[in-house]
């Protein structure tokens, strides 16, 4: 059983790579040159072949202005943000206080570790963070901001230490809550890469506790 | 669409909570004090879960998955360090095993797997008293795509 989750994870893990690609693959935009093929067929790929069916969109009448990034985009831009910001938040703390470095450091690698597989995720040009993507429905296009403000992200860290650790925690948690409440609007993919994002953040403010 | 089904995701949280069941009710045994009284809460916590999880699989018309007689555990119980090593391992199996809930339709179970990664990651880190050991807890690094350097 679990072993078949591992594996079912495994490929659910490759569909996020294609979130940024424009909504020219789907279905729908199949032409008339293919409509005796069944919709399982084609949905199988036994039909079309992933680059196939891409280069077969391209008869749609739709024009590329008219093509939408896909939602996943305009979330993923704003857990990027906050990978960011957190980055930048414990290299000014442990700046400020050298004495923690040792125990921060250990999450601060693993926030560099999100931010590189976040950002191997999106591919440029797909949508940008000043400009909110549209999506299909507004429920699903959120701007891609964070959803909360993450305080202090870019000031000086406190000069207090005690201060410095509880606005780390604070933050760590924010953004735990926020990659929690992420994985009901997007793909499944990527929903089970924010999910494991949010745990170990969540793990981090727990662990910031006993840091002081 | 995804193609995790529902009511596998659920039996494989429901099969690791039964472990988990067993492991906190033997480490519980080895530990004393704060640590043991944790070590109770927790395992109540974890027969509730546990109990929770067996309804929506009942619900979904489905029959859940029994507990086994006994369990291999992780880490060989000889100590309360090594006890409270064990239980944050089962933990860190358990976001694993929550896994497969965040990948379901279902936007409900989703949340609930999220959430429920969250809390064993944060019990796994109180128990170790050390951060989380991944980056991507419950994610294998075969998982991960594309592959992190």
């Amino acid at each position: 059983m679990l072993g078949d989750l591992n594996h079912t994870t495994c490929e659910e893990s490759r569909v996020p790579r294609a979130v940024a690609s424009r909504s020219l693959s789907g279905p729908q935009t199949v032409s008339p040159p293919v409509m005796a093929v069944t919709r399982r067929a084609v949905l199988s790929g036994v039909v079309l072949g992933g680059t196939t069916a891409l280069g077969l969109s391209g008869c749609s009448k739709k024009r590329p202005q008219e093509l939408k990034p896909h939602p996943d985009v305009a979330v993923l831009l704003g857990a990027i943000a906050t990978e960011e910001r957190l980055i930048a938040m414990y290299e000014s703390t442990r700046k400020a206080h050298p004495d923690l470095a040792r125990r921060l450091d250990p999450l601060l690698a693993h926030h560099r570790d999100h931010l590189t597989v976040l950002r191997r995720h999106y591919v440029p040009g797909t949508g940008s963070s000043t400009t909110p993507s549209p999506g299909p429905t507004a429920a699903q296009s959120r701007p891609a901001q964070p959803r909360q403000t993450l305080t202090g992200a870019t000031e000086a860290a406190p000069g207090d230490r005690r201060q410095a650790v509880a606005a780390l925690r604070l933050t760590e948690h924010q953004a735990a809550a926020a990659r929690s409440d992420e994985v009901t609007r997007v793909s499944p993919g990527l929903a089970q890469l924010f999910a494991s994002i949010g745990a170990c953040e969540a793990g981090h403010a727990a662990w910031l506790t006993r840091v002081s | 669409m995804s193609v995790i089904d529902p009511v596998a995701a659920l039996q494989a949280a429901l099969a690791a909570e039964h472990a988990a069941v067993f492991g906190y009710g033997v480490a519980g045994a080895r530990l004393s004090g704060a640590a043991q009284a944790s070590a109770r809460t927790l395992w109540d916590a974890h027969r509730a879960t546990r109990d929770r999880l067996a309804a929506m699989i009942t619900a979904r018309h489905a029959v859940p998955v029994a507990a086994a007689a006994a369990y291999r555990l992780p880490v060989r119980i000889t100590s309360p360090r090594t006890a409270a090593t064990c239980v944050a391992t089962l933990e860190e199996r358990l976001a694993a095993a929550y896994l497969g809930l965040v990948g379901v339709d279902d936007v409900k179970l989703r949340t609930l797997g999220a959430e429920s990664m969250q809390e064993a990651i944060t019990r796994a880190v109180r128990w170790r008293n050390a951060p989380p050991r991944s980056s991507f807890p419950g994610i294998g690094s075969t998982g991960l795509y594309p592959i992190p350097d």
